[in-house]
């Protein structure tokens, strides 16, 4: 070929390259979704999925028939169904049985079913004789009101036996009074009564995305972290402001536990256990970390109550250098319940209701 | 307003579009005057007078010298300057750690006598903007740099927010002369400098962060902890605080990259140091060689023998400890860090030049050495350094054993960086030949740029679809696994 014939073909030759430059980079941008956002759902799926179902009577709940997965703190798989309760079988409503009301502590998504605490005080009472399936109605974000809200529904829709409330400190103080959900407050006459606060409705746009956030981990762990991000960004501090070198510590409010212990008994006729997740510290096991936890316990002790403290299993998690919350992939004694911690507190539970429950 | 923060990518970009949008230099350089004056007046509007008084007082005393003839006159404005620079620091940063120490003494004397410890909030970067203006009269005073044209390239220089609060140390000599170039974001300023910042912001939320979450606990209580335990909280501030630091200064060279100025490194994989000499070539360079030029060779360096060369090292390094906080403990790791200077030089001049220790045992032992000192760097009293070396050294069996596996995916990235970064290192030294070989990295989409002041700089780009799917995974790594909460920089609060 001679050098004007390759030139010639040099100019009519079609480019490798096709297409304009915005083209090109639309197929680099398509293309590299299609390779990267299955491989990023696959893993998260692993990771975290926990998509929610509004539930009309139970409010949100974790999806019925999912398995849920959660491995951010903890690694747990689980299964919830349609009435609110941990397990993939729909409890019996005729069978009594002990219902376990709590928060995330009680969730607990970080660990297998095996794990929880309702499971070990399940087994504890069928090795005592009292074959009672325990039903765990744990909700993440749920608090005391929210518990004794429910009291009255929870009644109708099993036959409950005995019923278990886990607590912690702010569960009986901030939470318990915080007045944009249902809360404590006081009549007229200065007793204590509940408040109830219906639920905003859920945002148009969650609603309107909550197919595509149930399906997908990469859109549903992107909305909760879309979520956890605006949360950081608000409780960020003011901007041009004049600090002081130290800022005086807020008052602090005097709750009154002894009516919300009242409050909590009435509301479940006395077949109630509080069990209350202490704070730990292995230098002083044996030693109450808040007054509201002494308050509590004096409050049980003379209302008659059936109260539990984690505590009591404290000694021997500080003999062990063992703490009953946290997990290898967050931090030692922060965070939620560990392993060892619900088996602590199912033993302990399963202790108070066999003694409780025993005809 | 901290890089991480959403308020700074807010920030940031309008400034950028604002940038654009100006027409004059002039009219940009206000514009990033008073942003820069507004990044400041955010976290405390109190102390943006303090950093003014600051910058005004080194300014008259620049203008002072240069126009001085006699030398007498020079020496007395530069002695002015430092003076009044150090008094402000000292005032500032100082006065409650003097007086309570004169208080400690009083009491041991016996004296019922007390001295009020005044009540105040350190200023944000104080230590960063006074050593900055600082050196701009002592540069012009050795004749090594002419005063600022004008009053608003000197202002533009001392408020300039990327490096006011932690860094890099930069000098007048180093950014003045950038001050006639035109400013303002391009295509190729955007590129160099996002690489960066989503270096730095990698570091900063995905390492440093989570890593805090495990140190923290462990130098807070180390009394809950086995000896193994905290062996592994001590590699995760090690860890953290490079992050940390590095994070910081690798967003504050991007963030000036796509203003339109370069900024000096300030690190260069520090725990591939070979011994401690190295190391502080590497760790936070804008100080240890602001140290070096307005502290070590003036003190006289190792002009006047062995034991003056090492009394000068120690005195450099325990007052570059000293800069670092009000605590005897940073006064402490500055001591630890000036006695391995002065021994390593007593070695190296006893086995003479030539005498190599393999690598890798240097480089272990080296980091051995800066993990340790980090124990009283980071701890909160003498009585938790206390502690925390004992159950190290006897690794203690009471406590707890806890394993945290996130460091062990954080120390992988940490060492994989390092390792890319020597390797770049080693190509780039090698001149023209050596870059030409890291042409593994175009079908990444990315490249290493050289550049006179930063050093290199690895640009990431979406050209290729291997960029693409980098880049685009990298993106979704931080929105999925980040710190939410925007905690402060650890070198804030130097």
């Amino acid at each position: 070929m001679k050098p004007e014939d390759v030139a010639r073909h040099a100019r009519t030759a079609v480019p490798l390259r096709t297409g304009a430059p915005w083209q090109r980079a639309l197929a680099r941008v398509v293309l590299a979704a299609v390779l990267v956002l299955p491989l990023w759902e696959l893993g998260l799926r692993r990771l975290c999925f926990a998509p929610m179902e509004v539930v009309p009577g139970l409010g949100s709940i974790l999806a019925p028939g999912v398995e849920i997965r959660w491995a951010i703190e903890g690694d747990g798989a689980s299964q919830w169904n349609a009435a609110g309760v941990r397990g993939a079988a729909m409890p019996d409503p005729q069978a009594p049985s002990v219902l376990v009301r709590g928060d995330s502590f009680t969730e607990a998504l970080q660990l297998d079913d095996d794990d929880t605490f309702p499971v070990v005080l399940a087994a504890g009472l069928r090795a005592a004789g009292l074959p009672l399936p325990v039903l765990n109605a744990g909700a993440s974000g749920q608090s005391l009101p929210d518990y004794l809200e429910r009291a009255a529904s929870d009644r109708e829709r099993f036959r409950v036996a005995w019923t278990v409330v886990q607590v912690r400190d702010d569960d009986l103080e901030r939470a318990a009074w915080d007045e944009s959900r249902t809360h404590f407050a006081r009549a007229a006459d200065g007793s204590l009564r509940l408040e109830p606060v219906a639920p905003p409705p859920p945002a148009r746009i969650g609603a309107l995305l909550r197919p595509l956030t149930n399906r997908s981990a990469l859109f549903g762990y992107g909305r909760m972290r879309a979520l956890e991000f605006a949360r950081a960004a608000r409780a960020e501090p003011p901007l041009f402001s004049a600090t002081t070198a130290r800022a005086a510590p807020a008052p602090r409010r005097d709750y009154p536990i002894e009516d919300e212990v009242s409050l909590l008994n009435a509301a479940w006729q006395g077949r109630v256990t509080v069990l209350y997740l202490a704070v730990f510290d292995p230098e002083r096991p044996r030693e109450p970390a808040s007054d509201t936890e002494r308050r509590l316990f004096a409050a049980c002790a003379a209302q008659g109550g059936s109260c539990v403290n984690l505590r009591e299993s404290f000694p021997e998690f500080a003999a062990r250098w063992e703490a009953p919350y946290g997990f290898a992939n967050s931090n030692w004694n922060t965070g939620h319940m560990n392993a060892a911690g619900h088996r602590a507190a199912g033993a302990l539970l399963a202790r108070e209701l066999v003694k409780t429950l025993a005809p | 307003m901290i890089f991480s923060s959403p308020r700074f990518f807010v920030f940031m970009v309008l400034l950028l579009v604002a940038l654009r949008l100006v027409r004059s230099l002039e009219g940009r350089l206000s514009l990033l005057l008073f942003a820069s004056c507004l990044f400041y007046a955010a976290w405390d509007w109190r102390y943006l007078g303090l950093l003014l008084l600051v910058s005004g007082i080194n300014w008259v005393c620049g203008a002072r010298i240069a126009a001085a003839r006699d030398a007498r006159v020079r020496h007395a404005w530069v002695v002015t300057s430092v003076v009044a620079s150090l008094a402000i620091l000292g005032w500032f940063k100082y006065a409650n750690f003097f007086a309570g120490n004169l208080n400690a003494a009083l009491a041991v004397l016996g004296s019922g006598v007390r001295v009020p410890l005044p009540e105040m909030l350190l200023p944000a970067g104080i230590s960063f903007y006074v050593f900055k203006t600082m050196s701009y009269t002592i540069d012009i005073h050795r004749r090594g740099l002419a005063p600022a044209r004008s009053p608003m390239n000197y202002a533009t220089f001392t408020t300039f927010f990327p490096e006011l609060i932690a860094g890099p140390i930069v000098r007048a000599s180093v950014f003045l002369p950038q001050m006639g170039r035109d400013i303002g974001p391009s295509a190729e300023r955007l590129r160099t400098g996002a690489s960066l910042f989503l270096i730095g912001l990698t570091k900063k939320v995905l390492i440093a962060d989570p890593l805090a979450g495990i140190a923290d606990p462990m130098f807070g209580a180390p009394q809950h902890f086995s000896g193994m335990s905290l062996w592994m909280g001590l590699a995760a501030y090690t860890v953290q605080i490079y992050c940390d630091f590095s994070g910081y200064s690798d967003m504050a060279i991007g963030c000036a990259k796509m203003i339109g100025y370069d900024l000096p490194r300030n690190f260069r994989m520090p725990y591939m140091s070979g011994d401690v000499a190295e190391f502080w070539r590497r760790w936070h360079i804008t100080l240890s060689t602001w140290l070096r030029d307005y502290l070590y060779i003036p003190l006289g360096g190792n002009r006047y023998g062995a034991a003056r060369t090492y009394a000068n090292l120690a005195i450099t390094m325990l007052l570059g400890g000293l800069w670092h906080g009000a605590s005897w403990n940073f006064v402490a790791w500055g001591g630890l860090h000036g006695a391995a200077l002065a021994l390593h030089r007593a070695v190296r001049g006893a086995l003479g030049e030539d005498f190599r220790t393999p690598r890798p045992l240097a480089i272990t032992v080296t980091l051995l050495f800066v993990m340790l000192c980090w124990v009283p760097f980071r701890s909160p009293d003498f009585a938790a350094t206390r502690e925390i070396l004992r159950r190290l050294f006897t690794l203690d069996a009471a406590g707890a054993h806890f394993v945290p596996v996130l460091l062990f995916p954080c120390l992988a990235l940490v060492a994989l960086g390092h390792a890319i970064g020597s390797a770049i290192d080693a190509a780039v030294e090698r001149g023209p030949d050596g870059v030409h070989a890291l042409a593994w990295l175009r079908p990444f989409g990315a490249d290493v740029v050289k550049d006179p002041i930063s050093g290199w700089i690895v640009r990431l780009g979406v050209g290729t679809l291997p960029g693409m799917v980098l880049v685009g995974s990298w993106l979704l790594a931080i929105v999925f696994f980040a710190a939410t909460g925007a905690s402060p920089f650890i070198y804030f609060q130097f």
